[in-house]
């Protein structure tokens, strides 16, 4: 190969590639190109390209849009043709009309092709090529009607925002939201230049529009009169008994809103009912004497503010029930504590009473006076019995078990007194073998229990029909009861009879605390016993308790 | 001086009892209202000291049916659970009712009656 031909296929290498690299840059400036004009047709702004004369070269989709017209009927078009005089037509307007080359943005109108006018914001640049030299201009328009409207729902949603967050301020700055209703139907005005009135029913689907709150116009003076004290009637009543608003945007004069037969001079309203907790404790009405003025947005208002209002109602209505019920907790509480302590103090005359009653049966001279002594004996034993029922109660509810002091123990006794005490008028058949086993038990309780358990066969049988003590050994327990022939009781009153405060199907017919068998059940078993119920409708009740032997007890410690 | 004490509860009969007897007067005693009648029918007291609440009908009941078979005596109505309306009921019969356990009222009241000075407080 020559010299010659070695640099002519140099040449030619280089050339080719000289080619390549300008088809590479081709392809690459045609990308970029297609991205350019993907770009350019997503723009929500208009966009025009004109040639240096001013004719419409290239123009986007929204520019399209905004001005009504097709690609092809914009292209070739002078500009002021297409958009009207609003627009620098030429490349000197747009020169003069800013530094360097291109245009301050102003507003303009422009026309579009229906014949109405749009505002838009216009901008407008001068465009050169590599070189400097003038080869177009570019028109950016964007239309403000679309800006403006996102401004004025903006606005509109801030100042709802404003309102609601006001509203809520005012419902939670006192101890009673009621107090604020006048502020907050004031503040509803403001906000929607609507009357306002917020009319509460009292109790359950209350009788009558108990309180009325209203904006201070004369509108919400007409309304607040009309309203308080009368029943709910009409478009304003009815609501009560919905959960949806009424919106009544033009109202005929004969409407009756508020219950009377005219609209009272109102030309649109809506009534909203005030819900909380599945019931409708009030309306908030919006109202204006202009016909349409109510409605859309402000019918929203009324919703949001009328929903915060009930919501604070009525946890202001929860709280004041819970505070009232603490009230009334701690005042039972401390009568609770009163009674308590004053029946503590009764125990030591009491005991005093009974003791001057047993040395009176002793040193009695006489049958009479002997007499008079052992009734002074039973009956004290009776109020002791009471009390210490009534003390005991009172520890069980506290949680504390009842206080017993147990020896070893006769039980013929405490037996005798137990039955004499409550025995009243009747007579008691008491049967207890001579050699009965001692129990391991405190004196005072067993003669309670019996006592409890005597006077409840006493109080629930006919006068004339026999009650019976009786006592035997069962095992290593001995065994009480106390019979009666009264009603007795079914399985489902046997059932409960044990229950604090319980009384049975005779609960009314007859005296009694419901404390006493709650009280000896608890008493029997804090002495290692157990006490139960064995009833026959119409045959009679026997209740029995049972108690360890002291030889029970020894053989245990042993 | 015959009186007659109605109470169904022993202990409660047994201090009025004994204080009318030192105050001269032969006392008999009943449990019930149907015992009253009986007694009273057999025994004719001057007074009848008689409790309200009473095992099968109420002291006015048993005042009523006192005065329906011509018992024309006193009649006091000693309770605890006196009311104006058992006041009055009282009254209409014929009887004065006084608040137990108020012995010293009870005791002066039939010493008037006794003595002549008390018919008054047995018309209305």
């Amino acid at each position: 190969m020559s010299a010659s031909e070695g640099r002519l296929h140099q040449a030619l290498a280089e050339l080719a590639e000289v080619q390549a690299m300008l088809e590479q840059e081709r392809l690459e400036r045609t990308g970029v190109e297609a991205l350019f004009e993907e770009l350019l047709q997503a723009m929500s702004d208009a966009f025009l390209f004109t040639d240096p004369a001013g004719r419409i070269r290239r123009s986007n989709r929204s520019a399209q849009h905004l001005l009504g017209m097709s690609e092809a009927d914009l292209t070739g078009r002078f500009v002021e043709e297409v958009a009207g005089p609003g627009l620098p037509a030429r490349i000197w307007d747009i020169l003069e009309g800013g530094s360097e080359s291109q245009t301050a943005v102003r507003e303009i109108e422009v026309h579009r092709a229906t014949g109405d006018r749009v505002a838009v914001s216009l901008a407008a640049a001068v465009v050169r090529d590599d070189n400097g030299k003038i080869i177009g201009a570019v028109y950016s328009l964007r239309d403000l009607s679309v800006t403006q409207k996102l401004l004025s729902d903006l606005g509109a949603a801030e100042a709802r925002w404003h309102l609601l967050a006001q509203v809520s301020e005012d419902l939670n700055s006192g101890l009673d939201p009621r107090d604020q209703l006048d502020v907050v139907a004031g503040r509803v005005t403001e906000a929607t230049a609507c009357t306002c009135a917020i009319a509460l029913v009292h109790g359950n689907m209350g009788k009558r529009w108990d309180s009325v709150f209203a904006t201070n116009d004369p509108l919400g003076y007409r309304i607040r009169s009309e309203l308080v004290g009368t029943r709910p009637a009409g478009a304003i009543g009815a609501v009560l008994g919905r959960e949806e608003p009424i919106v009544a945007p033009v109202c005929a004069p004969d409407f009756p809103l508020l219950g009377g037969e005219s609209s009272a001079g109102i030309g649109s309203a809506c009534v909203v009912p005030l819900r909380a907790r599945e019931r409708t404790i009030g309306v908030m009405l919006l109202a204006s004497e202009q016909q349409s003025r109510v409605g859309g947005s402000v019918v929203e208002v009324a919703v949001q503010v009328a929903s915060k209002v009930a919501i604070a109602i009525d946890r202001g209505d929860l709280h004041h029930e819970v505070s009232r019920l603490e009230a009334v907790q701690e005042g039972d509480r401390l009568r609770g504590e009163l009674f308590s302590a004053v029946t503590h103090e009764t125990l030591t005359p009491l005991s005093a009473v009974r003791s001057i009653a047993r040395a009176l049966v002793e040193e009695a001279s006489s049958e009479s006076d002997h007499e008079l002594a052992q009734a002074l004996t039973r009956q004290s034993d009776r109020l002791y019995a009471l009390v210490q029922d009534f003390l005991d109660f009172n520890r069980l509810e506290e949680g504390r078990p009842p206080s017993v002091e147990m020896r070893p123990l006769d039980l013929r006794a405490p037996l005798s007194k137990g039955v004499a005490a409550f025995a009243q008028n009747r007579e008691i058949d008491v049967a207890i073998p001579d050699d009965l086993p001692e129990v391991f038990a405190d004196a005072d309780r067993i003669q309670q229990i019996v006592g409890n358990l005597v006077s409840n066969a006493v109080r629930y049988s006919p006068p004339d029909s026999p009650v019976s003590v009786s006592a035997q050994v069962a095992g290593r327990y001995v065994e009480v009861s106390v019979s009666d022939r009264g009603s007795g009781m079914r399985p489902e009153e046997l059932a409960r009879v044990f229950e604090r405060f319980y009384r049975g199907s005779q609960e009314g017919k007859t005296s009694g605390t419901g404390m006493g068998l709650y009280v000896s059940k608890a008493l029997a078993e804090s002495m290692g016993g157990r006490i139960w119920a064995q009833s026959k409708p119409r045959e009679g009740t026997t209740f029995t308790i049972s108690l360890p032997t002291a030889g029970l007890r020894k053989e245990e410690r042993a | 001086m015959r009186a007659l004490v109605v109470d169904d509860e022993p202990d409660a009969r047994l201090p009025i009892v004994r204080l009318l007897e030192r105050r001269g007067w032969e006392v008999e005693q009943a449990g019930d209202g149907e015992g009253c009648l009986e007694t009273c029918e057999r025994s004719r007291p001057l007074a009848i000291v008689l409790d309200y609440k009473l095992p099968t009908m109420s002291g006015i009941e048993v005042a009523s049916r006192l005065r329906e078979t011509g018992y024309r005596g006193f009649i006091v109505l000693y309770s605890a659970y006196l009311t104006p309306a058992i006041e009055d009921d009282a009254k209409d019969l014929g009887a004065v009712a006084v608040a137990k356990p108020d012995l010293d009222q009870l005791f002066d009241l039939l010493a008037e009656l006794v003595q002549g000075n008390g018919e008054g407080k047995l018309t209305k």
